[in-house]
């Protein structure tokens, strides 16, 4: 197997985009991350596409040929990966496995979501159609539902509560403030957190992500070949995939998401590094409680520290272990596909020492999880400062 | 008899009878619910539906206020996941106000009637 680089990446301003495709998004994410690398779609061997559904949001199947038609490519294979929010993720996994095991040398991996065509109860309703049909969404179970039911677990055992909950919320506006492709950018008080409407009881408007249009797209080459090209290589150390139950129900402890910690484990064992060398983190702030559980699961923090870690201003941009210093999905934004390749971008532009205002200082290793359902699936990815 | 494990339209039927089966694996003894095609814990496939007990405790639960456009009618609405004595898990839709909620809260099984299949799962307080 071949190590593998990160040598191009882009990404799209994330909002309501208004009356554009997702393949339009797609593409400009993806000029955007060629012209880095100093490519052409010519040179590009195969494309992976993230999108949770095309298909729902605009009535448009078939979405993975839609990448290289609008980006002129002439027979270039094209596959898409739907993993629910963790698309994007996959997509990525893909590609480096793809030039890992020396099928391609040059490979496009994107992810994008145009969500806002449709209103809210919908978007909930497409949503939650990623929980079991059978057994969760005939009963009327939500996204914002299942994980409030985490939330609620979380607190029982350990406490968390609402106001280490908004702590997440707080931070990520915060951190996003300095994010110009961000949906917000706007500090919040944890006064407007706490008091905004209850979405799913204990979860509140601020402690969700939005919903949000955009893309993102990065190029993956061989590590041996980085010098060929003009972007600035960022290494891939590890990655690694776990699936698990449909049903939040079907599993034995709702606190912690077993597929976070096999994906971190493996990952980490693939990097041949341990939590405690890892700088920084994008992980999966679908809902507050999200990033809590996930930076318990990846062993960042002990069960039950996660939400005083975000109180304390441990996961603070100036924290010893800055969290979604992006903004995360709750204020950068969440365009499903989007945004496990967003978090490659975002980890990569920290690792060149690309990323403005929120520059992170002395960084060396960056990680990624990408969280697909109520935990069903798990990415994780592990990132090194190239040479 | 075909060679489909048709696990779904098992539960179905059952609940529409007011019943909840699981699924027993006849090599290890597992028993499932909701049931399934191939044993959870030993992937064993000679299985056999079994009724089960539908009593047991809250685990978990929330009101979901912003809902799909099917379920905005009776939104907000209780869903919460339940222990069964077996030790089994289900989410159902629990009919209890919410301030008389607790973890460990023991419940029963109801069927809520107008409705179809594994929709029809009530939660409600043991009396």
């Amino acid at each position: 197997m071949r190590d593998v680089a990160i040598i191009g990446v882009g990404m799209t301003k994330f909002g309501q985009l208004g009356r554009v495709t997702s393949r339009e998004l797609i593409a400009s994410a993806a000029v955007e991350a060629m012209n880095d690398a100093g490519v052409t779609p010519k040179d590009i061997e195969a494309n992976y596409v993230g999108i949770l559904s095309s298909d729902f949001f605009e009535h448009q199947m078939h979405s993975a040929p839609g990448v290289p038609d609008y980006l002129g490519m002439h027979n270039t294979p094209s596959t898409r990966v739907e993993a629910a929010c963790a698309s994007g993720g996959l997509s990525v996994m893909h590609a480096i496995m793809a030039v890992a095991g020396g099928f391609y040398d040059t490979v496009l991996a994107t992810g994008a979501e145009k969500m806002t065509n449709l209103p809210t109860n919908h978007v909930t309703e497409g949503l939650a159609m990623c929980a079991d049909d059978v057994y969760e969404l005939s009963l009327g179970i939500t996204f914002p539902g299942a994980f409030a039911m985490v939330a609620r677990a979380h607190e029982a055992q350990f406490g968390t509560d609402a106001e280490q909950r908004a702590a997440v919320a707080v931070k990520n506006h915060k951190n996003a403030t300095k994010n110009p492709l961000a949906q917000y950018q706007k500090e919040i008080t944890f006064e407007k957190a706490m008091n905004s409407i209850m979405i799913a009881d204990p979860l509140r408007l601020f402690d969700c992500s939005p919903i949000t249009d955009g893309a993102a797209a990065v190029v993956v080459v061989p590590w041996e070949d980085r010098h060929k090209y003009e972007g600035q290589a960022v290494k891939v150390r590890g990655f690694a995939q776990a699936s698990e139950t449909m049903s939040l129900h079907d599993r034995t402890d709702i606190t912690s998401f077993n597929t976070t910690k096999i994906a971190a484990r493996n990952a980490f064992k693939r990097a041949g590094l341990e939590p405690k060398d890892i700088d920084f983190a994008e992980v999966h702030d679908c809902f507050t409680i999200a990033e809590i559980v996930a930076i318990e699961d990846m062993g960042f923090f002990k069960k039950g520290e996660g939400g005083k870690a975000a109180l304390n201003g441990d996961t603070a941009a100036d924290g010893h272990l800055p969290i979604n210093v992006s903004g995360g999905l709750k204020a950068k934004g969440h365009p499903i596909g989007a945004t496990g390749v967003a978090q490659i971008v975002e980890v990569s532009k920290q690792l060149r020492g690309t990323a403005g205002e929120r520059q992170l200082s002395d960084v060396e290793f960056g990680m990624t999880q990408n969280l697909g359902g109520s935990g069903s699936t798990i990415v994780c990815h592990i990132l090194e400062r190239g040479d | 008899m075909d060679n489909i494990m048709r696990t779904v339209e098992m539960y179905e039927k059952a609940i529409n009878e007011n019943k909840l089966v699981g699924i027993k694996c006849n090599d290890c003894s597992r028993v499932m619910v909701p049931p399934r095609p191939v044993c959870r814990n030993c992937y064993g496939t000679n299985l056999s539906e079994v009724e089960v007990e539908g009593k047991g405790k809250l685990v978990t639960w929330t009101v979901i206020h912003i809902s799909p456009p099917t379920f905005m009618d009776m939104a907000p609405y209780t869903l919460g996941i339940v222990e069964l004595t077996n030790g089994e898990r289900l989410t159902g839709i629990v009919n209890e106000p919410p301030e008389n909620l607790y973890i460990g809260l023991e419940v029963e099984a109801s069927f809520a009637e107008n409705k179809e299949g594994a929709s029809r799962l009530r939660w409600k307080k043991t009396e």
